[in-house]
Formats: structure tokens, sequence, C-alpha cells
């Protein structure tokens, strides 16, 4: 590393730290209200909306005898020379016939869902990953190598001579050798983006 | 219209990308060393990609969200 060390702004730095620290609670603050939304979403499909559409079959089940037993009574009633209007009757035997077929679907789709929504969600997980650890791994990290390299720099113009803010190899040797100590980096897994977007049932 | 809560964070994750970006705009002339560039390539650098992998997923999400809602939302139900 024969280059010269060129920092002119210690303030700077430390406005790069406060960016990344800030960029690390942001980013993370985010994906946790995401997968918040998603557990939400995975717990209504699989625990309230099969069951729901189920009841629904049933109360829906029952309309429908009941509109049917009307317009049968309606009809029942018809003599010679008395004929009851039961278009309404009728009307509301459709209603209640196309709410149950409506309900059916929705029961089959629920079921189809559970396993296509577990899908979407792995395929969620596996886009964030990486963000999720450089957030919570990587920039943290960032962030306390420019805390030591600040530290150093402020040491080491308390005892240089004053020469504005320029500060030469001297630093760049310190620096270099607080990079050097850093642990590796950890697995840089090319990013997952998965191409096969979840397949929706319906 | 895709989950808005979802989009929110992608969103949110969008600004706080961009936060950091202009930041690193502002350290660039200041710092122009060896070790400026080492440390954007092991630390900075990778960030970008993963960020736009993480909210292109978002917005993947977001949609399947919507279309499960749309599926088996009864239009009966008061929300």
């Amino acid at each position: 590393m024969g280059t010269q060390a060129s920092v002119h702004s210690i303030d700077a730095l430390k406005g790069l730290r406060t960016a990344l620290a800030l960029f690390s609670e942001d980013a993370l603050a985010a994906l946790g209200a995401v997968e918040m939304e998603v557990k939400r979403a995975v717990q209504w499909v699989q625990h309230d909306r099969r069951a729901y559409w189920q009841e629904q079959i049933k109360r829906r089940r029952e309309q429908v005898a009941a509109a049917q037993a009307e317009v049968f009574r309606r009809k029942l009633a018809k003599t010679a020379d008395y004929t009851p209007a039961y278009s309404e009757q009728k009307e509301l035997l459709r209603r209640a016939q196309a709410s149950l077929q409506d309900a059916e679907m929705r029961a089959v789709l629920a079921k189809k869902w559970e396993p296509a929504l577990q899908q979407a969600v792995l395929e969620y997980h596996a886009s964030v990953r990486r963000i999720k650890d450089l957030a919570s791994g990587d920039v943290p990290r960032a962030v306390a190598l420019l805390e030591r390299l600040i530290d150093a720099l402020e040491a080491y113009v308390r005892v240089a001579p004053p020469s504005g803010a320029v500060v030469d190899g001297s630093f760049d040797s310190i620096a270099n050798e607080v990079l050097d100590a850093e642990p590796p980096p950890s697995d840089t897994p090319e990013c997952v983006t998965p191409d096969d977007e979840a397949e929706s049932p319906s | 219209m895709p989950n808005a809560n979802v989009m929110a964070g992608a969103h949110r994750l969008r600004h706080a990308i961009r936060a950091l970006q202009d930041h690193w705009r502002a350290v660039e002339p200041t710092w122009d060393d060896s070790v400026r560039r080492r440390f954007q390539e092991r630390h900075l650098d990778p960030i970008e990609p993963a960020a736009d992998a993480a909210m292109n997923g978002m917005v993947k999400i977001a949609e399947v969200l919507d279309k499960v809602r749309r599926d088996l939302a009864d239009r009966s139900e008061t929300p």
C-alpha cells in the first residue's frame, strides 16, 4: 500500500458512519415490517380462510335450501284461479345459489393458496436474505471499522504537525492495518432473485 | 393494488439506500485513497444489488398478497 492517504474531513467520515448505522436500522425495520405482514397473511390463509369458507358453505347451503323451500311453497299455493307471484323468491334462490358457488370456489382457492403462498414466501425470504445479512452483520462491522478509523485519524491529527486536514501516508498504514485486521467478509452468495413467480392457484 | 404495508417497506428500504448513497457521494471527494477503495469494495458495493433484489422480492410478494386477499376475502365481510 504505497499510496498516500488522503482524508480531508473527519466530519465527513463521522457522517458516513452515522449514515451507515441509520441505513442498517432502517433496512432492518423495513424488513421487519414486511415480515410481519407476510406472517399475518400466512396466518390468515392457513388458520382462518379454510375454516371460514367451509363454514360459509354450510351457511349458504342452508340459505339455498330455505330459498328453494320458499319457491316450492309458492308453487304449491297455485290453484286454478290463483297464481301467486314468486319471481322475487326465484331471484332470492338464484342469488343464494350464486353465493354458495362463490363460497365453494373460494374454499378450493384457500386450499390451493396454502402451498402457493408458502412457495412465494420462500422466494421472498431468498430475495431479502443478502440485504438482511448485510444490514445485520456487515454494515455494523463497517460502522465499527469507521469508528476505529476515525479514532486512529483523530489520534494521528492530535500528534501530527498542523498541516490542514490532509493526512499523510502514516494514516494510510494505520488505516490499512485496521482493514487488514478485519475478519474476512462473510460469504457473498449471488443475490437470489427468484425467477419463478409463485404460481397463482386461481 | 399490491399490499400497501409491504410496499411501504419497499419504499423505506429504497429511501434508506438512497440516503446512504447520498452520504457516500458527499464523502468521496474528501476521502480519496486506497483505504476508501477497499472500504467501498468490501462494505458498500455489495449493498446496492442486495437492496435491489430485496425490493424486487418485496414487490413480488406484495402482488401475491394482494391476489391472496382478492381470492380469499369475503366481499360481504366487514373489514
